[in-house]
């Protein structure tokens, strides 16, 4: 029996650490559904099937149909069983926490009631800085004035939550002139330009995410795998698995040469995210969040380069050569096949643009080789960049 | 499949029960879990601590609880697979429906975007709807608490 079943069957047992990060959710909490929507809604469950039923029962399409009155009977009984456990449920747990299953409080409304009924500021603190902005904005001028008066005391007497990660979480809006202005000067005499802050993430913020992720794929060609399949193309499916696979061991093999000073723990972490064909996520994530390790024999930008590199160059050109000599051959494959030619050269277009303007507008090699790096002007980023991806795309199809 | 099947064979409602009983023991499990919490008990003493601390309050509860989210996951099974029996069209409308007023509802109420901290702009709200759906999804199937 695992520890979690023990914790679960044995309430007394000692609650070991998995067992507290087991419930992730707990859904009829003012953050998620809220009380009252959700006993609307475990009700409206109880509804359905028999609306459900008056449909199905006057259906003339269903075939096989079993037989209305046996099904209402077992959805009375169903409904019932319901109901008695509803009863029997709210006879066992505290009557003090009924509220709980029918307030009408939102996620806003409950933040602002945490901070300001709570006298101890560890708590008080997690319910302002852990949430959206927008929960606390009605009550900003109160949180100010409330760490204006405290943060000196915070500063000298270090609780254990008044954490690095916890004051980067705080605006500087929030933090007082003077303390604001050594945060500021400790961080520059550390060679840093300012005090560390919380990242705010947006679409923009995150494009290079954004754009990644729409090179990646790998879907079309499954699908093109399990077309070819269906239409009895063996050797052309069995022709795209190889150049995947091919794609996969290539990846593979550069992780020893990038990863060398690292233990074997992180090579086969990395080896796995390989093989879950998770690597366009991961270093798409990793250069958003500048994620560079000294240990590393490449950075994290030059580690996607390579990356789409090969998968350029094993994968998305051959893939789509073949998809299109498929196509040529065999024109009844359909337009999904027509698709996934289109969306393959795409994101090869997309993915050549991208490897060629990150060089270009790389501040490094700008300096180093001023003469040959630099011709994407500053103001025409965005479009320049679209037309290399139309050039590239073009030049693929045609080419093939 | 169960109910347009022209075979019902006993192995088919085995099969439905014992996936309806791990739905529901998951479930219950995650409410229980989350709601004995000590930590989640001292931060938020006024929402968590139904489960009374007896061992026999405490195993009558989480017995009642699998009871209860079983017979709520097997309700709303049967009412979607009625609906799916009928037709997909249906099946779509209905379900569709209901998110777009439960959604409906978490704006009107201005409760639609999630604590996430640090999101912002279109982020925000691609986020707020990704996160709602699932929890929607989550208690209509399972009634977790």
């Amino acid at each position: 029996m695992s520890a979690k079943m023990v914790c679960v069957l044995s309430p007394r047992a000692p609650r070991s650490p998995s067992c507290s990060y087991l419930g992730l959710i707990h859904c009829r909490g003012p953050k998620l559904m809220g009380g009252s929507l959700f006993t609307l809604l475990t009700m409206y469950g109880q509804v359905l099937p028999f609306v459900a039923l008056s449909f199905y029962s006057t259906s003339t399409t269903v075939e096989n149909k079993s037989n209305p009155h046996e099904m209402n009977i077992v959805l009375i009984v169903l409904a019932c069983c319901w109901g008695v456990s509803v009863l029997t449920f709210f006879g066992l747990v505290d009557r003090d926490k009924w509220c709980t299953f029918f307030w009408t409080i939102t996620g806003a409304q409950d933040t602002v009631k945490t901070f300001r009924s709570s006298d101890n500021p560890a708590i008080k603190m997690n319910a302002i800085f852990t949430n959206h902005s927008s929960f606390t904005e009605s009550i900003k001028d109160e949180v100010i004035a409330y760490m204006r008066d405290n943060w000196a005391e915070w500063v000298r007497t270090q609780p254990a939550w008044f954490t690095p990660k916890f004051i980067a979480s705080v605006g500087d809006e929030f933090i007082p002139g003077r303390a604001l202005q050594q945060l500021n000067d400790t961080a520059i005499e550390a060679g840093k330009l300012g005090r560390e802050r919380r990242k705010i993430l947006t679409l923009s913020s995150m494009k290079e995410v954004v754009i990644t992720l729409t090179t990646v794929d790998t879907i079309t060609d499954v699908y093109m795998i399990y077309l070819y399949k269906v239409n009895g193309l063996h050797s052309n499916a069995n022709t795209m698995i190889a150049m995947i696979s091919i794609n996969v061991v290539i990846q593979l093999l550069t992780i020893p040469a990038q990863y060398k000073k690292k233990s074997w723990t992180t090579k086969l972490k990395e080896g796995l995210i390989t093989v879950l064909f998770l690597r366009p996520f991961v270093d798409a994530w990793r250069v958003h969040n500048q994620h560079d390790d000294v240990e590393n024999t490449l950075d994290c930008k030059a580690e996607t380069i390579v990356n789409k590199g090969i998968e350029l160059a094993t994968e998305s050109i051959p893939g789509c050569v073949l998809q299109c000599f498929v196509l040529l051959l065999d024109p009844g494959l359909g337009l999904g096949a027509i698709a996934s030619v289109l969306i393959s050269a795409f994101t090869t277009g997309l993915t050549s643009a991208m490897i060629a303007y990150d060089f270009d507008t790389d501040e490094p090699h700008r300096q180093l080789q001023p003469k040959f790096y630099g011709y994407i002007k500053d103001g025409r980023r965005g479009r320049t960049f679209f037309l290399m991806t139309m050039i590239s795309t073009l030049h693929n199809l045609s080419r093939r | 499949m169960y109910i347009t099947s022209p075979k019902k064979t006993t192995f088919h409602l085995v099969s439905i029960l014992i996936s309806t009983m791990t739905t529901a023991f998951a479930s219950a499990m995650i409410s229980y879990d989350q709601d004995t919490s000590v930590a989640n008990r001292k931060k938020n003493p006024e929402f968590y601590g139904y489960v009374k601390d007896t061992n026999l309050e405490r195993s009558s509860t989480f017995v009642v609880m699998i009871l209860l989210a079983a017979f709520h996951n097997l309700s709303r099974t049967i009412g979607t697979a009625l609906l799916f029996a009928v037709s997909g069209s249906t099946t779509f409308v209905f379900l569709g429906a209901e998110m777009v007023v439960y959604l409906g509802v978490k704006v009107l109420m201005n409760d639609f975007v999630m604590w996430i901290p640090g999101l912002e702009g279109v982020l925000k709200n691609i986020v707020a709807f990704i996160v709602q759906t699932i929890v929607k999804v989550v208690v209509d199937f399972t009634g977790e608490r």
